[in-house]
């Protein structure tokens, strides 16, 4: 059995319970007593439980609205980017004889930030015949299930657009 | 109207169940983990967004369309990371792959993986 640490983390502790709770009044739109009693007891009751693995207030996450507008073009490039993969796979999985050429890549990032690596990281498993295996630091074991999509991947223009998001943060 | 509006419905669903079927017969067909991981993670993701898409697009009431939009949202943002985490352990435990497999470096480290999963022998 693990130690259990005892609670010095009030902040936190309160900002879990409210998002918990906040949760709750979005599944359950009526207001009665018997609703607000288990909401309130259960997100209370949760994050006591829980409260080893606390939020820890680090570093405060500021971003500009011109980054937020470019994460959301991002993600629209990323569902057209899902839709394209989509075919291509069926394409793949429906010829009589596939024509598969698997194989393991190990590609490098340009990204600095733990947030966008992990949303690039992410973007390549949806996206056109490739999945991220591995991330240690800026490189990123991928698997390709052609080698065309293992040639695409090394280059690939979304990662341009995530940098650019970084940039746009940084020089404030 | 209310014809075209069931018919892009219809369409919506179809495409979901398209993709789904896709996915499960990807699943069945291809050779080893690390293949069939693509048909899961991706057909998946997409054919339950289409079909969420068209059961927001009929259902009355804002608070079902917000169940319904946090569906998708978990569904399209777990899912890679559970494919992630799948893929990840069966590299780690040397899962088989097909003897076709290739082994590619961009860049100068001789062997991809080796340092980074502390296994020796996974490219042979």
């Amino acid at each position: 059995m693990r130690q259990i640490e005892p609670i010095n983390d009030s902040v936190g502790f309160w900002l879990v319970s409210m998002i918990l709770l906040s949760f709750w009044f979005l599944m359950s739109p009526t207001f009665d007593v018997f609703n607000v009693t288990v909401g309130v007891a259960c997100a209370v009751g949760i994050t006591y439980y829980w409260r080893t693995d606390l939020f820890r207030l680090g570093y405060p996450v500021r971003f500009t609205l011109r980054q937020l507008i470019l994460l959301i073009v991002y993600l629209f490039h990323l569902v057209y980017n899902v839709v394209t993969a989509n075919i291509a796979l069926a394409k793949i999985v429906l010829r009589r004889r596939m024509p598969i050429s698997p194989g393991f890549i190990l590609v490098r990032t340009k990204l600095t930030q733990g947030l966008t690596r992990v949303l690039y990281a992410n973007s390549i498993t949806l996206t056109p015949g490739t999945i991220t295996i591995n991330m240690d630091q800026d490189r990123l074991l991928v698997h390709a299930i052609t080698e065309d999509a293992a040639r695409d991947v090394a280059q690939w223009y979304m990662q341009e657009k995530l940098a650019e998001i970084e940039v746009s943060g940084s020089d404030r | 109207m209310t014809f075209l509006f069931d018919l892009i419905i219809s369409f919506l669903l179809w495409a979901g169940l398209f993709f789904l079927f896709v996915g499960t017969i990807g699943l069945i067909r291809l050779p080893d983990l690390y293949t069939r991981m693509h048909a899961t993670s991706k057909c998946d993701t997409l054919g339950t967004g289409l079909i969420l898409l068209a059961v927001i697009l009929q259902v009355p009431g804002y608070n079902e369309i917000i169940k319904l939009v946090l569906l998708g949202v978990f569904i399209w943002t777990i899912n890679p990371v559970v494919a992630h985490i799948m893929g990840h352990t069966a590299y780690l435990r040397g899962e088989h792959h097909t003897p076709s497999t290739f082994f590619k470096d961009c860049y100068d480290t001789p062997y991809p993986g080796k340092e980074m999963s502390g296994k020796e022998d996974v490219h042979a």
